[in-house]
């Protein structure tokens, strides 16, 4: 029998995701932030009730946990690392400050980055004072320019020690290239430091943790590593004692933002950040495949903000070009999920001087929330209109665990919209709702456009709290072509992890010149081409070995990043050849690059007659796992009124005025149940809205599927 | 002499037509919020192809312009990037309309693409070259997109394309009047082939050529699949024109709400072409109600010394550049911004040349000053307004453009504009806090500062040093300006490079500081020539500098070292010696003596300010040693100064009447005009 357990901890609520034989249990137990693992257990044990097992038992019984963490992004925005020093080449001590130059437009929205009087960087995760340049240089080709001396290395550490490092981050130029200094380096703090005492201090190389091309964003990968490193392992160390004392006998698995999962004793902190939402994403893989969907947009829509990620082909599309963590642009291979500042909380107001109304992205928060919440909040916010609009019921918001105050709604949207706009309360609500639903059906077009596919071939997962209420709204902007609201959507994350595989994810960053400009020559270099990916090989046999994995079990994928002569910037696509045997085979990536180049921009672009040059390799290694399956019911009529709750007024459209609209207890419909718009479905977790052009039906898996009416 | 067409105010918008009103009403207020800010990410989704497509350092860096223009040429919406190619750029779309499209040799067709890099026809100078592609829909031409980028080389008399040495437009190399370089949405190959013929990269203009189509067919298939396919080619006309008609109401709604007046800013450039000149832009900005008038009289004439010219066209794109940035940033981006303002240029200034006068540095000397002219104006006049965040110094101006040429590592012959340091600006302070350091180029803030990496592995040098902010470079005030940097380049694996700046900078600092803060440093340009440093480096010397003041004051390398202007002609750098460049920084806001103690000393700790300004310019008494500040010294020592500037100080009256007896030497004003004001007046 299998049992699982999947954990995501949220900003709210600690998600559980338990699969025992056939049954499936989700739980939520509240965030504890003062010590996550009190949440972490709490959430298992209520899992354990529903089962009517004791928690020692249901641990004793499971094969595998996986956690999906927040812990390191927490740390990150709180600010609660390490002091760190930072070892870098003489002459670039000022590289994280710099930050490219641009470094304040990282992770902020659009319109922020065009009020030029008002952009600020963020403050350094590693103070100019701690740190410092070695006399050292190492040119592009790896051939040392100027040679390291151990001399230099001991005086710089003596300098960061002395002033209270706690660990050592070492990022040299070109190190990707040829480590060899930075392996000095570390040679030498270990020599002086050695881990047998007290003092002992964590070294963390840049040519280890991120070999590649671009010192910023490498140091930065590097830094938030070693920042990430001590915070998470204290949790961690605390969280795996307990579970060991009741019971559970397996290693902690930990999500990675890459896409797959691995002990913590191979885990870089920097990978887990993110993992909820990429989890996310595989659930939502796992769910196109029951469904035989090829493309799907897993959107989620919280308090306040809206969360995308794509499934394309029935998988994962991309990796970000240069992702940015909190407000740090770094090179890991993450894989790509959207957030903007959209969600219930998100506030309207007025655009001075021009009195268009503008939704986000600030936002009440949960305190104090919106103005309906009652706890002093008095700007007007999405969750505001959709009460307004009777879109949702105040007695039964969570499932009646939380009361609204329609008046308070109603005169925060009066005062700070309708009146200054010149229109009705419902008109301003309405206009509000469509243009929070525009502006998140635009960022799913941005985010599917920009990658090079079509909107309109992509259906929906509508997760989270608003994401039910909205989905038919900025669906619409997409001319999607379903729209599925999951039952697990609460957990949707902590569901996720369950159907993911064992992925690890190396590189090496090695220039090749596959063909010479003006139909020049061909590559000839097989033997070295070979090297390198034997190479990467090795490196993962032995870490899934060292997991309990054999040869038989990996199977390999290899991604190249390659570029046209002159080009700066890479393109990765997957390399139709994982070795080079004969001209043939080159023939075949320089003509699946061609392809990869034009499907992502243009084929008008291609410029294959300028050369074409690899610039690093990316190995991955799967070790597949068996997704649980989902239970599937019997059709049970379409005829949805023993859910019918009774009536109440809702507003759909300025020219209608409200009309009487039925609402539905989403747990009380069974598979097979049509509810035609314009209807309300109530549930435990959130709100559906069916507009008057839409239909909702409950399918086998009792999940809600709406689609446009004939 | 080359032809001169009539540009007249093409920036602005055309007159609504009846069509585009009828359309207008159709597109209702939360459709427009929606798709209007649709039309800005259609932009971004094409701007970020383009820079990802490109090879040119400029295109690389993100320093690039897309935009969406009325059928008419209007510029109806845009993403932040180059705001200057996006205003300009209008003028050789409404020229191909009125010039070619009726003209059965050219017309306009779908699946077109024009090329252009004529500043004659709308351009700056030649090395911006620009695409623009007409759209259809349902056989009505409703739009164009545009992609605009900066290109490494021209083919001119120096490599880079912006050659100080240009006396004429003779010495720019290429300059191609508006030109249908593709039909049926394919690049015409004998076209590309000519271009390369013209050029020092090839490889580089051509693959930016295809680059600039890409993103062009990207505005299209999104405008036609995203748009017009789910609300019709009405609501389209009617969104665009919305897009206008929305900046044009909310700019003059937003200038009313400031206080009439007339506002000035005097700005003077220190070398006119290759030698040390004087010359002067004056920029007054009469705002009366909700209408302004830039008056650029008193400018210095056109020169012949060298590029230090500009068509008229440019001022009013370089103030867009303010206004976009600044005053305007949340406005649709538009040309409907423009309405409100008139342009005073005098006929024979050096902001309206003769067409065969050479302007290859236009867009930085002129383009900048103009910018930075805006900014002070309406810094002095924001700050008594409800916009007074928005009061702000300017940055370093103008920005000192680096050019290289030669073989790179590769064997490959490489020639262009290198990004670093006009990425790498400090801002100007605010009214509330420092300028930011190394933040951008005033031209493209986005634009990216390239890891010293990327240029490493293009081009045949290493940075001695170059990530590493120098000191007491930025404007000192109650909040300091933003910090630059000095990099210096080493030629690596190669015979030598080629390197010059056509910019000077190192006699006046072009731009002051604000409400009583300092001006920036004026950097020199540095070289040191036949050097020891490769042996040095073999063997890891210890003297090895790794910092601009360590190289120059202790001269720990062997060699000439030569501290000049920072404007040079093209010099050949052989391997193993060094070529140094600065980035620039930002002015200061306000006195130095009101600027806490804490925020010098951070300063200081950081390697930003000296202890020399520390102590003798903000006044701050500390222990060099712990700095720990005596905040009762350094008030006594503030307040000292307070006194000694009185004793300084003479009525205003007195200061007139003994600086207007004062004159420069005559050697230095040949291409002034007029002392002390040039004859053009409005």
């Amino acid at each position: 029998m299998t049992v699982s357990i999947d954990i995501d901890i949220g900003g709210t609520f600690t998600d559980c995701y338990v699969v025992y034989g056939d049954q499936f249990i989700s739980n939520k137990a509240p965030t504890t932030h003062y010590n996550l693992s009190v949440g972490f257990i709490q959430a298992i044990k209520g899992a354990a009730d529903k089962l009517d097992l004791d928690y020692e038992e249901l641990l004793e019984e499971t094969e595998v946990i996986r956690y999906s963490t927040t812990t390191a992004l927490n740390s990150l925005i709180e600010r609660k690392g390490p002091k760190l020093g930072l070892i870098t080449t003489a002459g670039f001590e000022d590289t994280i400050l710099i930050g490219k130059g641009s470094q304040w437009a990282h992770g902020i929205p659009l319109a922020d980055q065009k009020n030029i009087a008002a952009i600020s960087k963020p403050d350094p995760l590693i103070a100019r004072d701690m740190i410092v340049g070695l006399r050292e240089r190492v040119d592009c080709f790896g051939n040392v320019v100027i040679p390291l001396t151990k001399e230099e290395i001991l005086d710089k550490i003596q300098y960061l020690v002395d002033n209270g490092c706690q660990g050592f981050v070492v990022s040299l130029l070109w190190s990707f290239a040829n480590p060899g200094h930075e392996h000095l380096v570390r040679q030498v703090i270990e020599e002086e430091y050695p881990d047998h005492y007290l003092g002992h201090m964590p070294v963390i190389l840049s040519s280890e943790v991120s070999p590649r091309l671009g010192e910023y964003p490498r140091t930065m990968t590097t830094i938030l590593s070693a920042y990430l490193q001590g915070s998470m392992r204290d949790h961690l160390t605390v969280l795996g004692q307990e579970l060991r004392d009741n019971g559970y006998k397996k290693p902690l698995l930990l999500v990675h933002s890459t896409g797959g999962m691995a002990k913590i004793s191979r885990t870089m902190a920097v990978n887990t950040c993110n993992a909820g939402p990429v989890a996310g994403l595989f659930g939502g893989i796992h769910l196109a495949k029951l469904y035989g969907l090829e493309n799907v947009a897993v959107t989620d829509m919280g308090g306040t903000s809206f969360d995308i990620g794509l499934v394309v082909k029935g998988g994962i599309p991309f990796y970000q070009f240069n992702p940015t963590i909190d407000r740090w642009q770094v090179n890991t291979s993450s894989i790509e999920t959207k957030s903007i500042g959209a969600g219930g909380g998100s506030i309207a107001w007025i655009r001075p001087d021009f009195g268009t109304m503008e939704v986000g992205p600030r936002s009440a928060g949960s305190m104090p929330g919106p103005a309906c919440y009652d706890r002093g909040g008095i700007e007007p916010t999405v969750t505001d209109a959709d009460l307004v609009l009777g879109y949702l019921n105040p007695d039964y918001y969570l499932g009646g665990r939380m009361r609204l105050n329609k008046e308070k709604a109603m005169h925060a949207i009066k005062s700070k919209l309708a009146d200054p706009l010149g229109i009705s309360i419902e008109e301003a609500a309405l206009r509000l709702c469509r243009i929070v639903d525009g502006h998140m059906g635009n960022e799913i077009f941005k985010e599917t456009a920009l990658k090079g596919y079509d909107p309109r071939e992509f259906s929906i997962f509508a997760l989270g709290g608003a994401g039910a209420t909205h989905c038919a709204g900025f669906g619409r902007y997409l001319d999607a072509q379903k729209i599925f609201i999951p039952t697990m959507g609460s957990v949707f994350c902590a569901f996720g992890s369950s159907a993911m595989d064992i992925v690890h994810v190396y590189e090496i960053y090695k220039h090749f010149i596959l063909q010479e400009p003006r139909g020049g020559a061909k590559f000839k270099d097989y033997k070295s081409f070979n090297e390198v990916v034997e190479k990467l090989q090795e490196m993962s046999r032995r870490d899934l070995q060292a997991e309990g994995f054999g040869q038989k079990d990996i199977i390999f994928s290899l991604e190249l990043e390659m570029k046209y002569g002159t080009q700066l910037h890479t393109t990765r696509f997957t390399s139709p050849k994982i070795w080079i045997r004969n001209e043939e085979d080159v023939k075949k990536i320089i003509s699946g690059f061609n392809t990869a180049y034009g499907e992502l921009y243009d084929p008008i672009g291609a410029f294959p007659e300028g050369g074409m040059e690899i610039e690093t390799f990316i190995l991955k290694a799967v070790v597949p796992r068996m997704p649980a399956s989902i239970s599937s019911h019997s059709f049970e009529g379409k005829d949805p009124g023993l859910a019918l709750k009774g009536y109440r007024p809702a507003y759909f459209d300025d020219s209608v005025w409200f009309q009487e609209t039925p609402i539905y207890d989403r747990e009380a419909l069974r598979c097979g149940n049509v509810v035609k718009g314009p209807a309300i479905v109530e549930g435990q977790d959130c709100t559906i809205v069916v507009p008057e052009d839409y239909v909702y039906q409950v399918d086998h898996y009792l999940n809600g599927v709406m689609e446009r009416s004939e | 002499m080359a032809r001169k067409i009539d540009i007249g105010e093409k920036w602005k918008p055309e007159e609504a037509t009846g069509r585009q009103k009828e359309c207008m009403q159709k597109v209702e207020a939360a459709d427009f919020e929606i798709y209007s800010r649709k039309l800005e990410l259609i932009c971004a989704e094409a701007r970020e192809i383009f820079a990802k497509m490109g090879s040119a350092q400029m295109l690389q860096s993100g320093d690039l312009a897309v935009g969406i223009y009325t059928a008419e040429g209007d510029l109806a919406s845009c993403v932040i990037g180059v705001y200057l190619h996006l205003v300009t750029g209008q003028i050789p779309i409404k020229y191909v309309l009125e010039k070619y499209g009726n003209d059965p040799t050219v017309g306009i067709r779908e699946g077109d693409m024009f090329f252009c890099n004529e500043a004659l026809y709308g351009g700056i100078h030649n090395p911006d070259m620009i695409m623009f592609m007409p759209i259809f829909a349902e056989g009505e031409l409703i739009a164009w997109a545009l992609a605009a980028v900066h290109e490494g080389d021209t083919g001119a008399i120096d490599p880079g394309g912006m050659s100080a040495r240009s006396q004429t437009r003779y010495d720019e190399g290429m300059h191609l009047t508006p030109v249908k370089v593709g039909e049926n949405f394919k690049l015409k190959q004998d076209l590309i082939d000519m271009m390369e013929n013209m050029v020092r990269d090839p490889r580089q203009q051509t693959i930016d050529l295809k680059a600039r189509a890409a993103a062009c067919m990207r505005v299209r298939k999104r405008l036609l699949e995203e748009i017009v396919a789910k609300k019709g080619v009405d609501f389209v006309i009617g969104l665009m024109r919305l897009n206008i008609e929305t900046s044009i109401d909310a700019a003059k709604k937003r200038i009313a709400k400031l206080s009439d007046g007339t506002y000035r800013s005097v700005l003077f450039l220190d070398a006119a072409g290759l030698q040390e000149g004087l010359l002067r832009i004056s920029v007054k900005l009469i705002k009366r109600g909700d209408q302004i008038i830039i008056d650029l009289s008193g400018t210095s004439p056109e020169t012949d010394k060298g590029p230090w010219n500009a068509f008229a066209h440019m001022v009013a794109a370089a103030s867009a550049v303010y206004l976009f940035q600044y005053i305007f940033h949340d406005l649709p981006p538009s040309n409907g911004c423009l309405v409100p303002f008139t342009f005073n240029v005098p006929e024979g200034c050096l902001l309206d040349a003769s067409p065969d006068a050479a302007v290859a540095v236009a867009v930085i000397t002129l383009g900048h000053t103009v910018f930075y002219g805006m900014h002070i104006c309406f810094s002095k006049m924001l700050f008594n307004s409800d916009y007074r965040d928005l009061s702000c110094a300017g940055m370093w101006i103008p920005a000192p453009p680096m050019l290289y040429g030669g073989i790179n590592q590769w064997g490959q012959q490489v020639a262009g504009l290198l990004a670093d340091q006009l990425n790498g600006t400090g801002t100007g302070a605010r009214r509330d806090g420092d300028g930011i350091n190394s933040a951008g180029f005033n031209y493209c803030p986005i634009g990216v500062f390239p890891d010293a990496e990327f240029n490493e592995i293009q081009l045949p040098w290493i940075y001695l040093f170059r990530n590493k902010h120098m000191q007491d470079n930025h404007g000192f005030g109650k909040y300091r300006g933003g910090s630059g940097l000095m990099f210096a380049m080493v030629p690596h694996n190669t015979a030598g490079m080629v390197f010059a700046c056509s910019q000077g900078g190192c006699r006046i600092p072009p731009n002051s500081g604000l409400f009583g803060g300092y001006a920036t440093l004026t950097p020199p340009g540095i070289q040191v020539t036949g050097t020891n440093l490769k042996e040095m480096m073999a063997k890891a010397d210890p003297q090895i500098p790794f910092d601009v003041m360590d190289l120059v004051i202790n001269k720990p390398v062997t060699g000439e070292y030569k501290v000049e202007s920072m404007l040079r002609s093209f010099r050949w750098i052989p391997e193993g010696d060094v070529f140094l460049q600065p980035t620039v920084a930002g002015g200061s806001y306000g006195d130095v003596l009101e600027r806490e103690p804490s925020l010098v000393i951070e300063d200081v700790s950081q390697g930003i300010t000296s202890h020399w300004v520390a102590q003798n310019i903000y006044k701050v008494v500390y222990d060099v040693e712990t700095l720990r500040v005596d905040l009762e010294l350094t008030m006594k020592a503030r307040a000292d100064e307070r006194e000694a500037r009185k004793k300084r100080g003479i009525p205003y009256r007195d200061f007139v009447k003994s600086w207007s007896h004062k004159k420069p030497p005559e050697e230095i004003l040949g291409s002034y005009g007029e002392w002390p004001i040039p004859a053009s007046s409005l």
